[in-house]
């Protein structure tokens, strides 16, 4: 191509070029993929040989860095950024992008553990905000993405940019503070049209269910007959409680249906059952993903064209368990005239999903001894606790009451259950981004780009009319007619006389429904210009605003026939009552939950941003911007607070009392700034909660949260120092210092009551971050036939909530224990566990607390209650404080072997002692085989005895205490290695000008863990006090293709 | 240059676009109930909590009740013996000055009611009479959070002193970002009372189709109640005869079925039953519960209130008796609000205080008529003031038992000249704690969380 011009030509198979017409003082500049741009000079000649130079291998492959807002050469940026390449993302093979940061960007926790929240799974540089999101912002070439990040084919990334610091991402203003990830896809290259293939197989065997360390049969069955008592059965009668197998088969002996030596006989056989193997034979898939990717791209000067499809079936660990994904993704560039340029890509995902009617984990929840198939591999029942979430359950005799009633059979066979409830999604996923750029000047851009994102879900839940939990439901609502005593009426053949069936049978369906619509549009002027031989500047200064508008509903409708799509509506307002009906425990009142939801988000935006390089060496920086949204008060003090950084870097290689430096690049970097997080749950509105008078039924409102004008985003102040360097090509990295200081962040804030309110959701609160980052890259060996390079990544991170008032559940000692890292408290980092002090077992087995006072209570319900919070103590951090990766890439020839460890460090995690239930069909955690049984186990064991005692003297200790102790406190950290992928290329003669390139890659995900605690849990698996079901390792094959 | 300035023009245009945003950025939230209409007022005064707030421990600070098992020394939770050792700080922890006191509680309600008063005349859809109605119900949901927080937290109205005595912060806007009002002076909070009430009989000539929100009767009522309060006798007087002038009803208790669900029922209301008859009470002017919709039931009643109760006052229905103990039965949400035998016994006594002695008897002995058995009645006659003053103070303590009345009345008359008393409360063992007339403990301490350089502590 002719610099200045818009001719250009392309070379043959065997790189030969020609041009006509080419003024002899005319540049050329030649560019192919993976080599370095280049200007030759003709200066007169007529055959010109080029030889292109190969980009260096990773960190310095990319030199530009996008910003979403601007591209700016690497070494021309005063903020803290990591910038990834596609190569090592694709390498990779974690559906989500994010996943995939793993291990590569210092700062960037991906935490993996099921003990996080959503939202708080991934955070960069701590978590600075108590109710706004934690995430960083997901910027997608120019905009951020308000749909799944599972949009995003990790093929079609070219490169990821991580915006750290306040300079690098305070072009994104108020939501910056979390951190910016900006995911560049690939471009449309000019050149003739070449295409990728690339397929994986990924499968993984079925996880090792004694990792979640469950209490044996016979362990269970031997701590149950300590308690079991014969008066329960009046409770279970009463209340229809679900009961185990083993409580059966012990009434039946306590009421003499059955002989002490069946008893004796069932006993034996419950102890020796165990239904591991059948849960894993029945109700688990191996999972098993296959993925095939093709990408094109290709055109002429004035046109270009990527395009990618990609398609994605994945067989997931449950029965059913099944997701389809198909994605394409096409992006055009056309230069219309010399000045003007525009571009547009469509992004679109369908993705359709069956979800397992019934969990594995759901019924190895249950008691081991609930088997799920006969030796013919015939269904059979087990014992459940019924529907969880109304805590309504059956049992054997109120089935066998319902059947003699001549009611539908609410027993559950997990086997039957499978095939008597379809849950599916669909989700469609559009993005369409359009940009305009006219060149008005050398160096200078007017701008026009736009963004819409549609994300439509619709979820069905359909359970079909046998389903146990429908039939459960249509029971229970049945109104009997009543006889004298209140006896249910019965027929000559026992069957009810004349029901009334409140909620009519035959199936039910529950259709959720959500749709994401966001636009954004943005007009900005591009700067980037020389301004004098020694001086250039990047700036850009823009508008910008966005809707973005979230609607939902549920439907749920009864008696649904899915052949004829008939169904019968309920009597909402008479179920809504309490009725006279068979459900026995529990309010009888029944809502399907309709429900209908709409949110909007409106934001105005104004921003500008200005570097300028002087001499290539010095550069300083400076940002603002202003944003407003809806969410915000009106106060004009608040509305329009901008935020802002300055920075600046020195290259001290470019000095000249550098040049006998080993350095080949040396710079210093210093930014100070502010960015903001907007929280979207309050709003400058007087709120009122509707309800309805329980004395006189009339409808009402409270007010519950006053009108706040001064309601503003949380701003950040980051100080951010940096240093960059390059020691002879062959040791790379940057290390950075920082400092981020969140204030004004919401949180719950007491007030004084005099106002109407004691503690309000007011911008109050404070929250530190202080850290230290490493990224060393280190070439090893360096020869023809064999490299050797190391990367390291490490990051420590200091969170502290600095001020905060402790929202008032919890300044009780239980709920603060309780609430397992998310009681947040003034002087400790978020994600705090606090515990109650075990000082040891006394000889009945109960547990020594010490309290507020520093006196040994074992909590008697009668004054030994420990309300003080002074009684507890702090048990470190469910946030590792270290994070660290260390990676390997040996090449040898075409072969290549790459393996990395990722290590999270410094963090807490506890394990709960349950209380042991009698009646309790669900299974308990082994920690209790070890319990107190005997007087003289408390100098052997620390776990306390499962019986509480009935004169109520230790109470407060056994029942709620012993669950949050500081001695069940582990050190969580862990190593593991993550990934080992080999790949090998095939030989460059073996190709042909059809096929340019092809590789083989093998790859095994999770094949090591190395755990600080002695307890045999995988921490990445913990869940809710014990551990969940494990990581398992997973095998990838692949190929990928060029021709 | 040229082209420069053009595309800044270009981008400036943009950018007006933009400008016009406040429009754009005022999007009112959906799917949450933001106030804006008459019906959304009116519905906050609907409220429950507006109707159900006050906490049991009021009356456990009254002489009528006996709290078996009481600690001298109570533990800092257990409010309600702290209330029945009269305790200095009854609500001293975090979460009781969130959830139990009523300071808290009440300015709660308070801002219901600002937030009406406030808004109300700039909601949509409703008729004039509507919002006239609206808000002089708020202005009455006012004045009697007042009357209740300055009767909780200052001293009794004494006109001497009443230019001094500290008051209770007058709290009229809903802004959380302006300052706080000081406690001002108890005629201050009087006065403002007196004012809303004013403002209340204006507003609201209307009656109410729910007795849990205020008729224009209640108003009258409640200003009965304050002039009673501060000692002004003839506009006690006036406004009690403008009630009973229009409900004067009493029902006769010989003529409801003693001893049987219905009867107890009818007397005390159970607004869970489907024979819902507290709306139908004409005894009732206006409704309040305790916050605890039980009250004070099963709760053992002192034996000094039962020495006013002679056996042949069919009051006692509402009394159990097991093991040796009378203890409170049948009052599942007991009306604590407003009613007509209490505007009997306020016209009596500001009668009688008056020294219009045949009316103040003709009043009690009416209300009487209707309580004891009809064999056993003998109409009181005297001419000695004191004696028809004392014989309406104990009417009052036999007919407003169990109705979060004895507390205020004891703050009232601990100090009288003719009726003052020393308090006590007994325990198990026999020894008691007294409670000295004029005692700093008649008033409650402020949670420590609403104390600042304005709102000083009560003296303790």
């Amino acid at each position: 191509m002719i610099k200045g011009t818009v001719l250009g030509t392309k070379t043959d198979n065997r790189g030969n070029f020609a041009m006509e017409n080419v003024d002899k003082d005319a540049v050329l500049i030649v560019t192919s993929v993976g080599y370095a741009l280049q200007e030759v000079k003709v200066s007169g000649r007529t055959n010109i040989d080029i030889v292109l130079k190969k980009y260096a291998a990773n960190m310095e492959e990319v030199r530009v860095i996008s910003t979403g807002y601007q591209k700016v050469a690497k070494d021309r940026i005063t903020g803290s950024m990591d910038l990834i390449s596609g190569k090592e993302i694709q390498k990779r093979s974690q559906v989500n992008v994010l996943d995939r940061l793993e291990g590569q960007v210092a700062g960037l926790l991906v935490m993996n553990g099921k003990d996080n929240g959503a939202d708080d799974a991934v955070t960069l540089r701590g978590v600075s905000t108590l109710y706004a999101t934690k995430r960083p912002l997901i910027v997608v070439d120019n905009f951020p993405i308000e749909g799944d990040i599972n949009s995003i084919n990790p093929n079609d990334v070219a490169s990821i940019t991580v915006l750290k610091d306040a300079a690098a991402a305070s072009i994104w203003g108020a939501r910056a503070a979390n951190g910016v990830i900006v995911i560049t896809t690939k471009r449309a290259r000019a050149g003739k049209f070449s295409y990728n293939y690339r397929n994986s197989f990924q499968f993984s065997p079925k996880p090792d269910l004694t990792k979640l360390h469950r209490l044996s049969s016979a362990d269970d069955i031997r701590l149950q007959r300590t308690v079991m008592r014969k008066a329960d059965y009046n409770s279970v009668s009463y209340y229809d409680d679900a009961i185990n197998e083993l409580y059966v088969a012990f009434f039946d002996s306590a009421y003499g249906r059955i002989t002490p030596q069946q008893y004796a006989d069932k006993v034996a056989q419950l102890s020796n059952l165990d239904n591991a193997d059948q849960i894993k034979q029945y109700l688990m898939n191996t999972p098993f993903t296959q993925s095939h990717s093709i990408s094109t791209s290709g055109g002429t000067e004035t046109a270009q064209f990527y395009g990618s499809f990609l398609y994605n079936n994945t067989i997931g660990l449950n029965k059913r368990e099944k997701n389809d994904l198909v994605s394409i993704f096409l992006k055009n560039n056309l230069q219309l005239t010399k000045r003007l340029n525009i571009g547009a890509n469509v992004n679109y995902n369908i993705s359709n999903s069956t979800d397992a009617p019934v969990k594995a984990i759901d019924i190895f929840g249950y008691k081991p001894y609930s088997m799920i198939a006969d030796a013919q591999g015939n269904p059979l029942p087990i014992m459940t606790s019924g529907d969880p979430y109304n805590q309504n359950t059956s049992n054997v005799y109120s089935i066998a009451l319902r059947n003699k009633y001549g009611l539908q059979d609410e027993t559950y066979y997990p086997l039957k259950e499978i095939n008597r409830r379809d849950i599916t999604g669909r989700s469609n996923f559009m993005r369409i981004q359009a940009e305009a750029a006219y060149k008005i000047t050398k160096g200078i851009e007017a701008k026009i780009s736009y963004q819409v994102e549609n994300d439509a879900n619709l979820n069905t839940d359909f359970k079909y009319r046998d389903n146990a939990e429908v039939a459960k439901l249509v029971n229970d609502f049945v109104t009997p007619k009543r006889g004298p005593g209140g006896a249910v009426v019965v027929n000559a053949d026992g069957t009810i006389a004349s029901p009334i069936y409140n909620i009519p049978q035959g199936g039910i369906i529950s259709e959720n429904r959500t749709d994401l619509r966001a636009n954004t549009f943005r007009a900005m002027l591009d700067i980037n210009r020389e301004l004098s031989a020694k001086g250039h500047i990047d700036a850009i200064v823009g508008t910008e605003r966005s809707v973005i508008k979230y609607t939902g509903s549920n439907l749920t409708r009864h008696g649904y026939d899915p052949n004829s799509l008939q169904s019968i509506g309920i009597d909402e307002q008479r179920l809504k009552g309490n009725l006279d009906v068979l459900r026995k425990i529990n309010a009888n009142y029944y809502s399907p939950g309709n429900y209908y939801t709409y949110k909007q988000d409106n934001a105005v935006s104004f921003f500008g941003n200005a570097a300028y390089t002087y001499l290539q060496k010095y550069i300083l920086s400076g940002s603002a911007r202003v944003d407003a949204t809806n969410m915000f008060g009106t106060d004009p003090k608040y509305l329009y607070k901008p935020a802002w950084s300055l920075g600046g870097t020195w290259i001290l290689s470019k000095e000249a009392f550098m040049q006998k430096s080993p350095f080949e690049y040396l710079a210093l970097r210093a930014t100070y700034g502010i960015n903001g997080n907007i929280p979207k749950n309050s709003g400058p509105f007087m709120l009122a909660r509707a309800g309805t008078n329980y004395y006189n039924n009339l409808p009402y409102n409270t007010i519950y949260s006053p009108a706040n004008d001064r309601l503003r985003w949380e701003p950040t102040y980051t100080t951010n120092i940096g240093v960059d360097f390059n020691v002879k090509g062959r040791i790379i990295g940057k290390a950075d210092l920082y400092n981020r200081r969140s204030v004004d962040v919401l949180s719950d804030y007491a007030i004084n009551p005099t106002y109407g309110f004691s503690t309000l959701l007011v911008n109050a609160g404070e929250i530190s971050n202080k850290g230290f980052e490493l990224q060393v890259e280190t070439k090893n060996v360096l020869k023809k036939n064999f490299e050797w390079a190391t990367s390291f990544v490490f990051a420590k991170n200091k969170n502290k909530v600095v001020k905060v008032t402790t929202p008032l559940q919890y300044s009780d000692a239980y709920a603060r224990a309780s609430a397992n890292g998310q009681a947040y408290v003034a002087g400790y980092p978020y994600g705090s566990l606090f515990s109650f002090q075990f000082s040891g077992l006394d000889n009945k087995g109960q547990v020594k607390f010490i309290n507020e006072k520093g006196d040994t209570t074992i909590g008697s319900y009668f004054g030994g209650e420990i309300t003080d919070v002074a009684a507890l103590v702090y048990s470190g951090s469910k946030r590792p404080v270290y994070t660290a990766a260390l990676g390997n890439t040996i090449r040898y020839r075409n072969m290549e072997l790459f393996f990395n460890f990722v290590y999270y460090g410094s963090y807490s995690l506890r394990r709960n002692i349950p209380t042991f239930s009698r009646l309790s069909v669900f299974n308990n955690s082994d920690v209790l085989k070890d319990s107190w049984m005997k007087p003289g186990d408390e100098n052997i064991t620390n776990i306390p005895s499962i019986i509480t005692n009935s004169d109520y003297s230790s109470y407060w200790g056994m029942v709620y205490y012993k669950r949050y102790m500081d001695v069940n406190v582990f050190d969580a950290s862990y190593i593991k290695l993550r990934d080992i992928i080999f790949t090998y290329n095939l030989p460059q003669k073996l190709f042909n000008k059809y096929i340019t390139g092809a590789q083989f890659t093998a790859q095994a995900r999770n094949v090591y863990t190395w755990t600080k605690n002695k307890f045999d849990y995988d921490p990445e698996s913990f869940e809710g006090g014990r551990p969940g079901v494990p990581v398992t390792p997973t095998y990838i094959f692949g190929v990928n293709v060029n021709f | 240059m040229k082209k420069i300035f053009q595309s800044a023009l270009l981008l400036l245009c943009l950018g007006t676009a933009s400008l016009s945003c406040k429009k754009f950025l005022d999007v009112t939230p959906k799917g949450y109930v933001i106030p804006q209409t008459v019906e959304d007022f009116d519905r906050i005064m609907n409220g429950q909590d507006l109707v159900k707030y006050m906490p049991t421990e009021m009356d456990w600070l009254s002489e009528d009740y006996y709290l078996a098992g009481a600690e001298k020394d109570p533990q800092d939770n257990n409010l309600e013996n702290k209330a029945y050792v009269w305790h200095p700080y009854i609500y001293n922890s975090e979460s009781d000055y969130q959830y139990y006191a009523p300071w808290t509680i009440i300015y709660r309600n308070i801002f219901q009611y600002n937030a009406v008063i406030n808004n109300i005349d700039n909601a949509t859809y409703g008729t004039t009479d509507q919002k006239k109605k609206i808000k002089g119900q708020a202005y009455f949901g006012r004045a009697w959070s007042y009357w209740q927080l300055v009767n909780l937290y200052s001293k009794h109205y004494n006109a001497a002193t009443a230019t001094t005595d500290m008051g209770v912060p007058l709290v009229t806007s809903n802004d959380i970002n302006t300052t706080l009002p000081g406690r001002g002076t108890v005629k201050e909070t009087y006065d403002f009372i007196l004012a809303d009430l004013a403002k209340a009989a204006e507003l609201n000539t209307f009656s109410s189709l729910t007795k849990y929100r205020p008729s224009n009767i209640a108003t009258q009522a409640l200003l009965a109640r304050t002039y009673l309060f501060m000692g002004d006798y003839a506009n006690a007087k006036a406004a009690a005869d403008k009630v009973l002038a229009q409900a004067g009803t009493l029902n006769n208790y010989n003529t409801i079925a003693q001893n049987t669900s219905p009867g107890r029922y009818m007397l005390t209301n159970n607004a869970g039953y489907s024979s819902n008859t507290i709306e139908t009470n004409p005894e009732y002017i206006y409704i309040n519960h305790y916050g605890y919709v039980y009250g004070m039931q099963n709760n053992d009643v002192s034996s000094e209130l039962m020495s006013y109760l002679p056996t042949n006052d069919i009051r006692r229905m509402f009394l159990g008796y097991w093991g040796g103990v009378y203890y409170q039965n049948f009052f599942y949400y007991t009306n604590i609000g407003l009613g007509v035998p209490e505007m009997y016994l306020i016209r009596a006594e500001a009668n009688a205080r008056m020294n219009n002695l045949p009316a103040a008897l003709d009043d009690i002995n009416f209300l009487r008529s209707k309580r004891v058995t009809t064999a056993s009645y003998v109409a009181l006659t005297s001419t000695d003031k004191i004696q028809v003053t004392r014989w309406v103070l104990d009417e009052r303590r036999r007919e407003l038992f169990g109705k979060c009345m004895r507390w205020f009345d004891m703050r009232r008359l601990n100090s009288d000249p003719n009726f003052g008393f020393t308090a006590r409360h007994y325990f198990d063992d026999g020894t008691d704690v007294s409670l000295a007339p004029g005692s700093n403990r008649y008033l409650l301490s402020i949670p420590a969380t609403a104390i600042n350089a304005n709102i000083p502590q009560n003296p303790r």
